[in-house]
Order: C-alpha cells, then structure tokens, then sequence
C-alpha cells in the first residue's frame, strides 16, 4: 500500500501552476492543487486535473525505432544511437555543420534546452537551433529586446490583482491561460477597469468593462489611435517620457497621422470608444497590458508588440507594480527554451552568438570553438530542407507538421531530408516521417526546472519511474553527444546540467536546486541571496532608456477576394493543448472535445445556409479541410475561427506561412478563405 | 446577461404575446394517457409542450427540470397520485420532497419556484386538476419566459 | 500560545501515530506530510517518516481514503480528520463508498484561526485525540450570507448568472469534494451538460450540482477555495443547507444513522 504526491508543475501552459501528482503503488493516480502556490493558490484548471492521464498511456513510446523499408521498426539503444551519430557524423563532414538544423523543445526542461543546444554548437557546430516559440512569440522576443532591451514579461502574475486598469488584447485568456484570467476577475472585483480589445468576442469580453473590436490585423491602427487621443489630452507622463525613453518626437509625429476617424476607416471602432479606452489606460494608477498570439501572430507581429510597447512607455505604465508588458507565454516551458537558447541568435540568457566576450566564456566552458552568425529559424529550416540545403533535422518535443503553417510544405520538406530524427513521448505526425525515433521521458519522469511566463523557475519532480525504455532529453543527447567523441556530456544529473547553466548564466545565477526546494525564482537573481525579481525595469530599462519605435500600420499579407471572401483565423480551445498529442489520450479531456469545430457567425451561416453541426469545406490556396460547424455571436461577420489542435480538421493545411521579417513568425491569425457545405457522405 | 428584470418590463407593458413553453412529466398511474393530459393544458400551451409519461412520480429527477430550462422551456409541471394513493407506497411522497427540495434551490438561484408545478391529482376529478393547471399557467404568464435572448 | 500549541498538536499526531503502526493496527496513516513549507497527503508507512507529518494545513483527506480503500481490497488505514473530514467520512458511510471499519479516525481539532478561515461551525470531531476542541462556534460569513438573502428573484438571478458565467468548467468543485465520487458524475454526460463549452451550460452545470450535493454537503467550503474564477459556490452550497436544516432539521455528516429526508427508505420506515 503506497501513496505519495509528489509536487510538480503543470506540463500544459505557461501560467505554471504548481500540481500534486498522486502515486498509488508507483502509477499515477491523479492530481491536486497546491494550496499556497504563487501563481495558483489552491486552484487548477481542467487540463492540471487531468495532467496524469496522458502519462502512462498505451500509446507512449516504449523503445527506439528506425525505418526499414517504408516502415518504423523497434531496434535498442545502441543501435539506434550508433546510427544518429554515425550519419550525423557523415553528414557533418559533407556538407558542413550549417546542414543540420534542431528543433528544441517548449515542453522539455532547462536543462534539456541546454544540453541540445549545447550539442548543436559544441558537438555539431551550427547556430541552426530554434523552436516553437518562433511560432508564437517571437516578435516579443524581439520586439520588447528593441523597445527594453530585454524581452520577457515585465511585471507578475500576482501583481495583476493590484492593477487599477487591464488592458488585455490578442489573448483568450480564460481559455488559454485561466489561472492568470483568475486574477483578472480577482482584480475586477477589487474594482480594476478591465478593457478587451479583440477581432473576436471572447469570454472575457463577458467580465469586461469596455469591449472593443477591431477588424483582423489592424492593431498597429488602434494602438497608434489610442497614443493619438492620449497626447491630444495630454494623458501623457511628460516625465517619464523626458527621464526614461528617447525617440518620442519621432512617435508624436506618427501617431499624429492616426487620427479617430482614420482609425474607425482602418479599425472598425469607433471614435468614442477609442477614447474611453485612451483615457483608462492613460489615467488609472496602475495599468497592465495583457496579451498573447493575437498581437504576435501577424506578418506585423513585432510593430505591434513594438506598438504596444510605446503605449507603455507613453503612459509611464511600466517599471512599477501591476504595470507594464505582459506577454503570457504559451508552453509550460517556453521561456525557459529561450532563456537557455535554444535560438539561432543568442546563447543562454539572450547573450549574443556574435558578442565576442560570450563566444570567449563558452568556448572556454565547452572547450570547442563556437560557430558564428545567426542561424536558420524553425520556418527557415523548412525552406531549406525544402531547397535541399539543409539535410538533417533533429526534432526534440516539437511536432512542426501540425504547429507550422502550410502543412503539406511542409511534409514535402521533411521527406526531402536525408535524414530525420525525433525524439518524443508520443508518435505523431512528425515522427511518422522520422528515420529514426528516440522514446523520450514526460515531465513526470523527471526532475528539471522549467520557468513560467512571468519569468518564475520551479522545479518538475519525478513521481514515477520512465516507462518502457525511455530515457530522459538530456540522457539521450549526452549518450549521441558521447557516441560522436564528445568528453563534455558526462552528466549524471540534472543539478549537474544547472549549476553549468548558472554558471555560464547571469541571470540565473542566483538560483539553486536548493532554493527551488522552498520557492520558485523569478530572474534576473544573479546571486544567491537576491530574491528573485518580480518586475522589471525599474528605475531604468534594460538597455538603458526605453526606445520609443515609430511604427505604420500595413495590412495582412493575404487579404479577402472574390474567390477566399472569408478570413480565417486560427488559434487554440480550452480542453486541448497544442497539437494535441497529450490532451487527445487524456479521457477527461476528450470527452469534452473529440474534434474540431469551426466558429461562424450566425449571420454567414444564414447567407450560406449552414446550420449548426453541419459538415463544411473551408479552402485556401493551400488546402482544405473538413470541419463541422459551430454557431456563435464570438466571431464577427466574415471571419470564421478554427482551431489547429485537431490533425483530422487542421487549420494549419489552409494558413499561409508569409512572415514578419524580423521574428520570422507565420501570420498563423490571418488569412483568407472560401466556405461550402461538404457534400453528404 | 439573462435577467428577470426584461420580464418586470414586459409584464408592466402588458404584453400579451407570451404564451409559455412547458414540459409535462405525470405519472402513468394517476393519468396513463398522455394525450389526456395534453388536453387538460389550454390549446396555445398544449402546441408547444411535450408530455412525458413516467412510471411515477419519484422518477422525476431535479436534472429534468433544471436541463428543460437551460434549453428555453418556461415551466416545468409534475402530476402524481395523491399522498396515500402512491401504487408504490412512497414514491409521490419521495418526489414530493424532491420536488419541494429543487423549488428552494431555484429561489436561492433567483428563478421564481413557480416554474416548477407540482400537482397530486385525484384520479376522479379531473375538473379540479384542470382549473388547478390553469392557475398555474397563469403564474407563469406573470413571470414571463425563462430567457432572454442573449 | 498559537505555536505551542501547533508544536504540541504534531508530536501527539506524531505519537499517536507511530503506536498504531507500531502495534500494526493500520496498514498506514493518512495525513498531511510537510515537504518545503507546503503541506501534501501522504500515506505514512513507516515510523521513520512521522517527523515530517504535520497538522498545518487542509485537503480534503477523505476523499483521498475513499479512493485508496476501493484500489485495495482489504487493509486498514488511520486517517488525521480534522472534523469536516469525519463528516466526510460519515456522509460517504452512508452511502457506504467507505466501510468505517477499514478507517481508525484520528480525531484532530483545529485551531480557532483554522477554524475561521474555513468559516467552520464545527471544526471538531466526535472524539478529540490531537488538539483540543473549541467547541461549537459560527464563523460563517453571515454577512455574505445575508447579502444573498435579502436580494430579490431579479437581483438573485443576475448575481448568480453573471457569476457562473465566470466559470471555465475546471470541475475544481467536485474534483475536491469528497463527496463527489460518483463513478458515473452526471455533469460528465452531455445529455445533461453539454461538452465543450465554456463557460459551461446554464442552469445545468451548476445547479445540477447543487441539487445532488444539498443532502451530502458538510459545509468544508474546499470547493470555494478550489475555484480559480472567485465563484462563491459554497454560499450556495451553505443556504441550501439551511433550507434543509429548517425544513427536515437534517444535517449531513452529523450522524451515520441520520438519513437523508430525501431518500424513500426512511419514508418506507415512517409508515410501516
């Protein structure tokens, strides 16, 4: 008779809420909330009640497998691993380290980020490593780095309870990250004035005091709109403008041009509300804006995170508590995929591949020379896996052939390969193409630490032994690092793989396994007795003073016409994850939502003559799917939603996958589509 | 949001063009044929209602009644036997406490309790049942619906 | 003293323990078990692991025994109830999804403090082994309580709408409540609730609850506090309670002989 719980964290989104796994004789039984956790106080949302049951499914991968003939057949360890190294290692001498690219992994610890991204440069000797996060946020990346210098969430999620005024734009936050919704309703009932701006009327619009709804891609207009009114009124912080930022003549002068009416032309909404929306936001104590995928996902992803950023800055609404940027990460691990650089840019903690005195203390670190320039992006690898020119993939806890856009390119990518390898807990549509298929650990499999999206480190802890054959990430990398002559994989343990990061990390410096025993760390904590830091930029930014980017609306890449009248936008639901691979073998889950619908107004369905539940067709220049359909007042007349968790239905078959030129993210929110009813079967 | 408040506005104005939704459920004992009792409800009521037949009244469950109004019924309305004529000895007794249990609950949710008739028919007078029914209907025309539109 | 007498309250716990897995009477000791400044259920097997049992904090422990007790077919556990935990466990005998012969509860009383944070009217057990009572007190929250009352249908109804319509259907409520272990829980079925949505269907979700819980509920108020959106459910919860207590003067989790006016076989015993 054994029963333990085990204290972890949620392996869905990146609230970070803190879990008890339930054991009972070695399995795992259930969950629970952790009553005093920081971010969820005793609270979880449905998919953390249910984060056990995908764990120990019949479905999880039990040993390696490597294709033979046209099929993936299981092999053991050695084998499997003798094979990567040795074709990686063939590879490498051919064409070249800049030939092979890796996908790391939003759902995999720190220390596994590290090891892979360490293999890549150390081992393999390319910059060609990235991840999802290019898929969603990254124009905060870069754009808060260009606007603050550094680009994480700025402020806490607690401190959300302290805000006086919300702003929340491009997020459905009660469905994608509910635990932080908490806090805005919390503050709500304290009396904060919460506005939501958003092409769709989202659930939170119900708990909402103003609801405004621009029309798709065009939140550069209205954000320009509102710096427009709020100097007009002088609503503006003259001092923090004069103290703390530079180039605010250039904005006064571009926002000038975004006059109410020109804003209601590009916008839809209407002068009155713009302003009520100006003056909340300008005149409250203490404002915090709030927002996800709807504000990054666009081919103007970073001018508007950008936007917002000078929104800010204008309204000296950040550097104090419940102020300020908060981008609200998607993955439990995300931010801590960046913070340990997994990006083709930057090493840990965002210094710089090109920065003289970061290559100096790695290579020292890591004995090795370090590769230079920027690498390839998740999106940039698949053009060149497509061209021909990259021609070995390794793909750690990512599945690009649901999350990337324009699915069928990128198969015909992926099969271009010489060689493809997946590491993961599931078989998905990805590994289906792999040459070669590592079993990975889940996160209740292993210790780690990962950091939530308000920059928190927590710990994951192991509950239950590894299923099958599976190995932990960071196991199986060090044993292929091993197999290809390296001597600087020898981990034993993960505290080993940390101390390493903090070491090379002075962000993370201050933080220790020991301290994340008894709490979790926000960085920057560059000592062991700093406390961690709950908001940033304070006193001063980053880079010093904030920089104010003068910034022109342009509109969507692909824009309706006569033959795609609809547009399509596209995003996640609350009972699924993802691509599904996790939520899809959790019973709770699925029985809430087996398959994907696709949101309609009532007033298209009327012209089409669709009723609720019907089968349809939706088709793009890309492709098309079959999908039943969903009657709601939330999607605005000409715009259909559909979300992309569900491989049968996928939205990602009909987006289009031109990008923002300096994050590199596909305009997943936008694109445009043609409507029929399916033919009956 | 779903208010009473519309229905004070409606019910001032004097609007006469509601005619209520309502379920039916009556045991098959004290009136089998649900036909019959379609007849005893006045014609504009009968149209749109549905009549169920259950073995007894203790078979009426809260969820009936709770689930008939989320999906837009006005009222809800329980025939059984009279208290000692129950062919199961308790079962009206049991659905009478059930019933009365429910009513509370929707007061406290701030839906009128009235929604939810309950009525013990005597099976040889069906003249009383009908002008019993009839008050009923009445209080729910005072009401009003049960939803707005949203 | 507060602290002394939370140190003194551990090591009777501690002590009371230890003897009954001494003197191997249960196969284990259900309670809370201090890891890094947080309290977690934990199964105490072995005397060595009693250091680390405290009696700071709450969850719902009975629904943890409940579930141990049906995966194994036989064994006895002790469990640290504090006393909404034993009406827990007196409500679930009732209905026998526990067997009261396969649990020694360990009465512990709470603290005053304790007592008002959970708004308890009886934060203590039948028999105090670990603490000492305070007896009967009332820190319900009557002013909330009252609020709720003297609000007309109109207001009642607006209140409790807007509410709900927080709700993301996390299932936090039942999943806490001991009480809810139906194996086939009727909000699971679309029938009655439908899938998908959020916030969930009105007035099914929540009021289908409410009604299923009026005779079960002991007033722990753990759903309150599993709540991420803020819903006051356990006031609901609370003057449904009352209805009963004023109409039947019955009341869950006080006796196991006390049967639910609700069910027929107490009517059946009326009138034979």
């Amino acid at each position: 008779m054994n029963y333990k719980t085990i204290q972890s964290t949620c392996p869905y989104c990146g609230c970070g809420c803190g879990i008890y796994l339930e054991v009972v004789d070695g399995h795992l039984a259930g969950t629970m909330p952790v009553l005093r956790h920081p971010i969820s106080e005793g609270s979880l949302c449905i998919k953390g009640w249910a984060a056990h049951e995908f764990v120990e499914s019949e479905d999880r991968l039990h040993h390696p497998l490597w294709k033979r003939g046209a099929n993936l057949e299981t092999t053991d360890w050695d084998s499997a691993l003798y094979a990567v190294a040795d074709r990686l290692t063939a590879i490498k001498q051919a064409y070249g380290p800049d030939s092979i690219g890796f996908l790391s992994s939003a759902k995999c610890t720190n220390e596994e980020n590290f090891v892979l991204m360490k293999f890549a440069r150390a081992v393999i000797g390319t910059n060609n490593i990235d991840h999802c996060a290019r898929l969603c946020h990254s124009p905060t990346v870069a754009g808060l780095a260009r606007s603050f210098g550094s680009g994480a969430m700025t402020n806490s999620v607690p401190e959300l309870e302290q805000a006086s005024c919300i702003l929340i734009t491009g997020s459905n936050t009660t469905e994608n990250h509910p635990v932080i919704a908490s806090r805005i309703v919390k503050a709500r009932e304290k009396g904060a004035y919460v506005i939501v701006i958003d092409p769709r009327r989202i659930h939170i619009a119900n708990h909402a005091d103003l609801f405004l709804q621009p029309k798709l891609g065009t939140d550069v207009a209205w954000i320009n709109g509102m710096m427009h009114v709020i100097i007009n009124e002088g609503w503006h912080d003259r001092d923090f403008i004069r103290d703390r930022t530079e180039n605010f003549e250039e904005l006064r002068q571009k926002v000038a041009e975004y006059t109410p009416e020109r804003v209601r032309e590009i916008t839809g909404i209407e002068p009155e509300l713009l302003r009520k929306a100006a003056e909340a936001y300008a005149t409250s104590p203490n404002s915090s804006i709030v927002y996800t995928m709807g504000i990054t996902e666009h081919t103007c992803g970073t001018d508007n995170v950008m936007s917002l950023a000078n929104l800010s800055m204008l309204c000296g609404q950040i550097g104090k508590p419940g102020s300020g940027i908060n981008p609200l990460r998607g993955q439990n691990n995300v931010q801590g995929a960046c913070d340990m650089g997994a990006l083709p840019d930057v090493l840990t903690g965002y210094q710089k591949v090109d920065d003289p005195a970061t290559l100096s203390k790695f290579a020292k670190a890591w004995d090795v020379n370090l590769p230079r320039g920027t690498g390839l992006t998740v999106v940039e690898m698949i053009d060149a896996a497509m061209d021909g020119e990259l021609k070995a993939l390794f793909v750690m806890g990512e599945n690009p052939m649901l999350s990337d856009p324009d699915i069928n390119h990128v198969k015909e990518a992926l099969s271009n390969l010489e060689l493809l390898v997946v590491q993961d807990i599931f078989m998905n549509q990805t590994a289906e193409l792999a040459d070669v298929v590592f079993p990975a650990q889940s996160y209740a499999e292993k210790a780690g630490t990962v950091t939530a999206t308000d920059r928190r480190v927590q710990r994951v802890r192991k509950a239950i032994e590894g299923v099958g054959e599976t190995k932990t990430d960071w196991e199986i990398i060090s044993l292929l690092a091993e197999r290809m002559g390296s001597r600087k994989f020898a981990y034993e343990t993960p505290i080993e793989i940390f101390e390493e990061i903090r070491a090379l990390t002075p962000s993370y410096a201050g933080i220790t396994y020991f301290r994340l025993d008894s709490e979790s760390l926000q960085w920057p904590c560059p000592s062991e007795d700093h406390p961690g830091t709950q908001y940033l930029h304070k006193g001063k930014f980053t880079r010093g003073k904030g920089s104010f980017v003068a910034v022109d609306w342009r509109p969507p890449f692909e824009v309706t016409d006569e033959e795609y009248p609809f547009y399509l936008t596209t995003g996640r639901v609350h009972f699924h994850y993802h691509t599904g691979t996790m939520t899809r073998r959790s019973p709770t889950l699925n029985r809430e939502m087996a398959s994907a619908v696709v949101d309609i107004s009532p007033a298209d369905a009327t012209d089409l003559g669709i009723k609720d539940r019907d089968m349809l067709k939706v088709a793009s220049r890309r492709g098309e799917v079959k999908i039943r359909a969903r009657l709601t007042n939330s999607v605005p007349k000409g715009t259909i939603f559909i979300p992309f968790n569900f491989q049968e239905s996928a939205a990602n078959a009909l987006t289009c996958s031109a990008r923002d030129p300096i994050a590199k993210i596909p305009e997943f929110k936008v694109c445009a589509v043609r409507i029929e009813k399916a033919a009956r079967r | 949001m779903i208010t009473d408040e519309k229905q004070e506005v409606a019910k001032a104005l004097d609007c006469t063009d509601f005619v209520p939704s309502i379920a039916v459920f009556h045991c098959r004992w004290c009136q089998p044929d649900s036909e019959a009792v379609a007849r005893m409800l006045p014609d504009e009521v009968a149209q749109r209602a549905v009549v169920g037949r259950l073995n007894c009244s203790a078979r009426m469950e809260a969820e009936f009644a709770i689930k008939a109004f989320g999906e837009g019924y006005d009222g809800v309305l329980v025939l059984g036997c009279e208290f000692g004529e129950c062919h199961y000895r308790v079962g009206n007794v049991q659905a009478s406490r059930r019933l009365d249990l429910l009513q509370r609950i929707l007061a406290l949710a701030g839906i009128h309790p009235e929604r939810v008739g309950v009525y013990w028919v005597s099976l040889f007078d069906e003249d009383t049942t009908r002008r019993w029914i009839d008050g009923y209907i009445e209080s729910l025309n005072k009401i009003g619906p049960f939803k707005d539109s949203d | 003293m507060p602290d002394e007498e939370l140190d003194s309250r551990e090591e009777q716990a501690r002590r009371i323990s230890g003897d009954l897995l001494a003197s191997d009477k249960v196969d284990g000791v259900l309670a809370l078990l201090e890891i890094r400044d947080h309290v977690v259920p934990n199964l105490f097997t072995s005397p060595d692991e009693l250091t680390g049992l405290s009696v700071s904090g709450r969850y719902p422990v009975a629904g943890v025994a409940e579930r141990l007790l049906r995966k194994w077919e036989t064994g006895k556990i002790a469990v640290i109830a504090r006393g909404c935990d034993e009406r827990h466990l007196i409500e679930m005998a009732k209905k026998k999804s526990v067997d009261l012969d396969r649990i020694r509860i360990v009465g512990l009383a709470c603290t005053v403090d304790e007592a008002k944070q959970c708004h308890c009217v009886r934060p203590y057990t039948h028999e105090v082994e670990i603490g000492r009572s305070v007896g009967n007190v009332d820190y319900l929250d009557h002013a909330a309580l009252s609020k709720l009352l003297n609000m007309d249908m109109a207001e009642r109804r607006k209140f409790w709408t807007e509410i709900f319509d927080r709700c993301i259907k996390c299932y936090g409520c039942r999943n806490v409540c001991p009480l809810c272990n139906c194996e086939d829980c009727r909000l699971e079925e679309a029938r009655w609730v439908r899938v998908g949505e959020i916030p969930p269907e009105y007035p099914s979700f929540h009021l289908i609850r409410a009604f299923h819980m009026a005779d079960k509920c002991v007033g722990c108020f753990a759903c309150e506090k599993a709540c991420p959106m803020g819903i006051p459910i356990g006031r609901l919860h609370q003057l449904i309670k009352e209805e009963l207590k004023s109409a039947y003067d019955y009341e869950a989790g006080r006796d196991i002989e006390e049967m639910s006016p609700l069910l027929a076989e107490g009517l059946l015993g009326d009138l034979s």
